[in-house]
């Protein structure tokens, strides 16, 4: 692509990060959650692999970290599923409504599960672009 | 009024994407289509249905129907 | 030309058949009650979607993060065929 769309995608893609992150630590508080923050964030990426390269994608992105991360991910909110159920930790739920805390593990789920979306729509598109770029009739 | 106007939109994006000849043409339609139904949902009091739908379907079902596209290749019909 | 006659056709049918059902959610049940009245006490959040979703029903929620976990697995394993299959000859 040219560089007209490259310096866009630089400066775009942190701020989309952000928001989506925003999105899903908010889920509480304002519409969004978990599932649309994670699907922000995942979108960020695709940005980023529409506009640059492969040879420059892979120099910071490496699919089996993001694997790991996933794995984690979902194995945290495993964890704090069952301790909500098993603990019901009554004090975080004592603070006032519309503040940041207000909304008990709420904030916890909606983090570990916006990671979790966002790897695994990270690894759908790494691996359709990547047989994109192998086939020599694409144009990408 | 401004609620019918947009079901109408919706009604003539849907039907001029099926009548598409050029299909990456089509999926772009079907791009702003999404759009008019995510209004759609936000006008009916449902802003987080609004924000699934634009970002599931209106980014990343084009993006897979882009490389679906790519693939089989933009005219309709059987080569 | 045909086509789109019988796709208008078609959306008269379901509209048709829309107005005819009336308005869908009428009935009110005991869980749509207690799910408006308590959310802000048993949760905090202000959002009573999200409350719905990740709190209450946090099994289902749960759950539906196993198959989409599931599902990329089975992407991944797909895509990735021949590296991991290289990778096996090379351990031998």
């Amino acid at each position: 692509m040219d560089a007209i769309i490259k310096t866009t995608t630089r400066l775009l893609v942190p701020l989309i990060m952000v928001f989506g992150f925003y999105v899903s630590l908010h889920g509480h508080i304002s519409p969004g959650g978990g599932f649309p923050g994670g699907v922000i964030l995942a979108s960020a990426f695709l940005l980023l692999v529409i506009a640059f390269t492969e040879k420059e994608v892979e120099k910071h992105f490496s699919e089996i970290k993001i694997g790991d991360l996933k794995s984690v991910a979902s194995i945290a909110l495993l964890g704090i599923v069952l301790l909500e159920v098993i603990v019901r930790p009554d004090i975080l739920h004592l603070q006032t409504p519309l503040t940041l805390w207000s909304g008990g593990v709420t904030i916890f789920l909606n983090l570990f599960g916006a990671i979790v979306v966002a790897s695994g729509l990270v690894i759908i598109v790494y691996s359709l672009v990547k047989e994109e770029w192998k086939s020599k009739k694409s144009k990408w | 009024m401004i609620f019918e106007l947009l079901l109408l939109v919706a009604t003539i994006l849907a039907i001029a994407a099926v009548e598409a000849k050029d299909m990456l043409y089509a999926v772009l339609i079907l791009g702003g289509l999404d759009l008019v139904v995510a209004v759609i949902f936000y006008l009916m009091a449902a802003p987080d249905i609004a924000i699934t739908q634009i970002v599931v379907t209106a980014v990343f079902g084009t993006f897979i129907y882009v490389v679906a596209v790519n693939r089989t290749g933009r005219k309709e019909g059987i080569e | 030309m045909k086509k789109t006659i019988s796709i208008f056709v078609a959306i008269g049918f379901f509209l048709i058949i829309v107005t005819a059902v009336g308005s869908f959610s009428e009935k009110k049940t005991e869980v749509q009650e207690y799910y408006t009245k308590n959310s802000i006490e048993k949760t905090g959040s202000a959002n009573i979607v999200n409350a719905i979703v990740w709190d209450f029903r946090s099994y289902d929620t749960l759950g539906e993060e196993t198959v989409l976990f599931t599902a990329i697995i089975a992407i991944f394993l797909i895509a990735h065929k021949k590296s991991i299959a290289e990778k096996k000859e090379v351990r031998g």
